[in-house]
């Protein structure tokens, strides 16, 4: 029995040393593993980018788009986030919606902008997105969803598979995990509030859409308020002090009439 | 690995028996590799279906068997860590690339080892391997 033992315990010894030699070795930079990755996320983004476009019509009306930008640039710069790092398109779509996609790019529906009564309002939304994509939570989803064998097959080959774009539906429509949600939550308040943004107002967004429930939302619909995390919107809004205005509310009226 | 010739050669279809614990772990590594109990599996049922077999061949299928059971606690780390990189929050690290060559050299090794053992078995050799070949002779005591 002790020799048993004994050699178990040279066996385990052996398969962990190897193991930890192996593990020394730089893998992922031999085998470009991380620029795989970003190849493939490039792809992906740019081909839902192509599909939206081709089948809603991108707004570029300067009174739109000004204020969106002014808003987003604070946001980022804010918290030391390259604004070119991150594509912002508004659609004309009148679904309340904004959502992320693969390679940093985040789609804004002009029913959002409508609704949002304030610039302030928008830009806890925004935050939220923004959140998204910088907690890498877009990919994680898309993995979990649609596995790493369609990330491959994007990698080495151009073919675009209806299976592709009928996977961008997972990221339009439905929510991301609980915990997801959280941390994107937590992240965009705490954006909000290193830019000076008033979070406020998204707390009241939030309010008037739960109270008009309107399962045609998808923002709403797949984001649903549980009190607890109604109630940490509320606890935040006590510590922040310090704030100062987004767009002046002409700007913004001027945005919302111009999407009329 | 050490090879003995016996002082009473088993018959022929002895050998075939034995030999074939060890193609079916075989088969199986190549047909379960992405899912590891599948190995262990192919290896209990041939044992059990051999159980009532002559001493030869019940330690032959023993020797397989805890080989296999040994190459699947490693093999099931692989494979849960594989879908949690596919379909949870896992990502591809360097430890999880090394771990993935481990199991592979891992397996090739048992592969290897396999048949150079069922080369000997079916000429009526006895082959004890490092270790298993020792917990195999607790469990099936095998008068050479």
């Amino acid at each position: 029995m002790k020799s048993i033992a004994v050699k178990l315990s040279l066996m385990l010894l052996g398969i962990t040393t190897a193991y930890a030699a192996l593990a020394q070795i730089p893998w992922t930079r031999i085998l470009h593993v991380e620029s795989i990755q970003k190849i493939s996320e490039e792809k992906l983004g740019n081909l839902y980018w192509d599909f939206i476009s081709s089948t809603n019509t991108e707004i570029h009306v300067e009174d739109v788009i000004k204020p969106i930008d002014s808003i987003a640039n604070r946001l980022l710069t804010a918290n030391n986030i390259s604004p070119k790092s991150i594509r912002i398109h508004v659609v004309e779509n009148p679904e309340v919606n904004a959502f992320a996609l693969p390679n940093r790019i985040i789609i804004i529906n002009s029913g959002l902008l409508a609704n949002a009564g304030t610039a302030e309002e928008f830009a806890g939304v925004l935050a939220h997105e923004i959140a998204h994509i910088e907690e890498n939570h877009v990919m994680s989803k898309l993995r979990n969803e649609i596995g790493i064998q369609l990330l491959l097959s994007i990698t080495s080959s151009n073919r675009v598979t209806d299976q592709l774009l009928s996977s961008l539906k997972v990221l339009t429509s439905t929510a991301f995990s609980r915990t997801f949600e959280r941390e994107a939550d937590q992240k965009g308040i705490s954006l909000m509030k290193r830019a000076k943004i008033d979070i406020r107002p998204l707390a009241h967004f939030f309010d008037k859409l739960q109270k008009e429930n309107n399962p045609l939302d998808p923002w709403i619909s797949t984001h649903p308020l549980s009190e607890q995390r109604s109630q940490n919107i509320k606890n935040t809004i006590q510590d922040q002090t310090q704030v100062v205005p987004l767009v002046h509310p002409s700007t913004w009226t001027k945005c919302r009439l111009a999407l009329e | 690995m050490k090879i003995h010739t016996l002082s009473t050669p088993p018959y022929d279809t002895e050998c075939e028996r034995a030999t074939f614990s060890y193609l079916m772990s075989i088969m199986a590594v190549f047909a379960g590799l992405p899912i590891p109990i599948i190995n262990l599996l192919a290896t209990l049922i041939f044992y059990f279906g051999n159980k009532k077999s002559t001493t030869f061949v019940k330690w032959h299928c023993t020797q397989a068997l805890v080989s296999q059971a040994f190459l699947f606690c490693f093999n099931s780390i692989s494979f849960w860590w594989t879908i949690d990189v596919i379909f949870g929050d896992a990502t591809i690290t360097d430890p999880y690339i090394a771990y993935i060559l481990l199991i592979f050299m891992l397996n090739t090794a048992e592969i290897i080892i396999t048949m150079i053992t069922m080369h000997h078995v079916r000429k009526g050799k006895h082959v004890k391997w490092f270790l298993f070949g020792e917990i195999t002779d607790k469990l099936i005591p095998f008068n050479k």
